[in-house]
């Protein structure tokens, strides 16, 4: 008997691992798979039966240094990174009030939530109708009278700066970090408020020596979600930014759908490039994050 | 203190009251314009309310039905999808330690954390090839790529919060494996499935990029559609457009309600 149940824990054992299989040979056919494919496509010469195809195969990376490229990546970039921040900050402090104040205001937490449900392409398109010059905002302004008119309200879609871009972009991203960290908030301050209290700490104090430190890993991958996904993401961008703003997920989708099939190695390329810095970024945040977990502070 | 005390609470009132602004005031004018034509600028409300728009949107030119049967159809797959490699992947990441564990993880979660859009430009490739797949079939794989980690992630959760306890009781008291899935873990999995499934058919939903490129640009989903309105500036359409997408995504949130509710009744054991 005693042998039996030894031998089907085993069993046990690899039948869970088992289950795994599927999934992680999906992924690494489709997700590594895929992006491996692309990489061999995105080497692919312009006309391959031209005799210099050896010496073409980068061609599309090549093209891709350049100035104007190097912009569109630092814009692209700056915008993902000012999205992840402003919501990550923004989703923090909203969930640390919802967690105090929830059982009074349970419809707060509806609307907090609501718009993760909602698609990009529709808060982008809500944007558009409120912060045009023609929109909703401008014309409160001018009944309240602030502006006088429609040229007094700031250009705040297709513009300079990509306002338009990150408000449509929080509006999906704040709830979206508060959804993901504040059920762990509500469990940390069932945990430890009453002992912070017991020692002394106000609420503020609790919250920066306690709340966030343990949470930090968490919070910060929500960011890295964020970044990753508005690094790579078309709808907002396509819709509110202005043809000459530079987003590469913008360029990138022309490129692969209006210019024909010898440029689709150039869409690839710009990609590949995004794929590769969100890669990057991932990389140094879980060097740090190891090297904080070594100084013991690994909570759960 | 008292003070300091007060400013705070300010803030904070201040604080809560633009985010929730923010987040809630754009719905208005939606709604309004989807019933009218004509909305001048310095007008706060439209003179003339029309339907005009919901009548285009069920004509033939305007597809919301055809959009919306496709993203239903597609949704739907990448919900199978997901319920038979998202659940016994979970089950087995949450329950069992071994070496390489979280590269496996990270592997899993991987689209979450890099843009995906190069891998899917590659399965579009490959799927040319084997042009025997359905186009449903295909997109539905992408969108399965894009939701497979929300879903584990949430699923693995549930297992956490369950445990090895339970199991093991029934293990020792003869149980086979699949006695211990359908009778102890399914009924204590049933509201972070209905959750899981609730995010993938909403994520599903939205799709536009994945959809786009799997299919080449031909499979009309309701982002498919919307999206030339939305850029050709009929403000009218896009917003009944955008209200019908709300539509079965209150539908889901209510029956989700519904069978979280059904299934808590049910439950005698408290979760967790």
């Amino acid at each position: 008997m005693w042998r039996t149940t030894k031998i089907s824990n085993q069993l046990n054992k690899y039948k869970g691992l088992l289950g795994i299989l599927p999934a992680l040979l999906f992924m690494l056919i489709f997700f590594l798979g895929g992006t491996l494919h692309s990489l061999s496509l995105s080497f692919e010469s312009k006309e391959t039966f031209s005799l210099v195809l050896q010496e073409e195969k980068f061609w599309a990376y090549k093209e891709l240094i350049n100035v104007t490229f190097l912009q569109s990546i630092g814009v692209t970039v700056g915008i993902a990174a000012a999205v992840s921040v402003l919501s990550g900050v923004t989703g923090l402090i909203a969930s640390l009030f919802l967690v105090e104040r929830s059982r009074h205001w349970k419809w707060l937490n509806i609307i907090f939530q609501a718009p993760v449900g909602i698609p990009h392409l529709l808060s982008a398109y809500l944007f558009m109708q409120v912060l045009m010059q023609s929109g909703w905002y401008s014309r409160f302004a001018y009944q309240i009278g602030w502006i006088d008119s429609i040229e007094a309200f700031p250009v705040l879609v297709h513009d300079e700066w990509g306002v338009g871009v990150i408000l449509a972009y929080m509006w999906k991203e704040v709830p979206f970090i508060i959804l993901l960290i504040s059920p762990f908030i509500l469990k940390l301050f069932s945990d430890w408020r009453e002992q912070s209290i017991a020692l002394g700490g106000s609420f503020s104090q609790t919250v920066r020596w306690v709340i966030v430190p343990i949470l930090l890993p968490m919070w910060v991958g929500g960011m890295w979600v964020v970044f990753a996904f508005t690094l790579g993401a078309y709808e907002i961008p396509a819709l509110l930014a202005s043809t000459s703003f530079g987003s590469i997920p913008v360029e990138a989708f022309q490129e692969y759908s209006q210019f024909g099939l010898e440029r689709q190695p150039i869409a690839i390329a710009m990609n590949m490039v995004l794929a590769g810095i969100s890669f990057l970024v991932g990389s140094i945040l879980i060097f740090l994050q190891l090297r904080w977990y070594n100084q013991g502070r690994r909570v759960w | 203190m008292v003070k300091s005390l007060k400013s705070s609470l300010v803030a904070k009132g201040l604080f809560i009251m633009m985010l929730t602004l923010f987040l809630f005031l754009p719905f208005i004018p939606l709604v309004i314009w989807s019933f009218t034509k004509q909305w001048p600028w310095p007008l706060l409300l439209p003179e003339k309310w029309s339907l005009d728009s919901w009548n285009y949107l069920f004509s033939v030119s305007g597809r919301a039905g055809e959009g919306l049967l496709n993203s239903w159809i597609v949704a739907f797959l990448t919900l199978i999808g997901n319920l038979l490699i998202g659940i016994p992947a979970s089950r087995g990441l949450a329950q069992n330690e071994f070496k390489g564990k979280r590269v496996i993880f990270a592997i899993l979660l991987a689209p979450l954390f890099i843009p995906y859009t190069v891998s899917i430009i590659g399965m579009h490739d490959l799927a040319i090839q084997f042009d025997f797949l359905n186009e449903y079939v295909s997109v539905a794989f992408a969108h399965l790529l894009v939701t497979l980690p929300y879903f584990i992630a949430t699923i693995w959760f549930q297992f956490r919060l369950i445990g090895n306890k339970l199991q093991e009781a029934a293990l020792s008291l003869g149980a086979s494996e699949w006695k211990i899935f359908i009778w102890i873990e399914a009924p204590l999995l049933i509201p972070s499935v209905l959750l899981g499934s609730f995010l993938v058919i909403v994520i599903s939903f939205s799709q536009y990029l994945p959809t786009w490129i799997m299919s080449g640009g031909t499979l009309q989903t309701i982002p498919l559609v919307i999206f030339p309105f939305a850029n050709s500036g009929n403000s009218s359409i896009v917003a009944a457009y955008s209200l019908l997408f709300f539509i079965p995504i209150l539908f889901l949130l209510l029956v989700y309600y519904l069978l979280l509710r059904i299934n808590s009744r049910k439950q005698f054991m408290k979760r967790g």
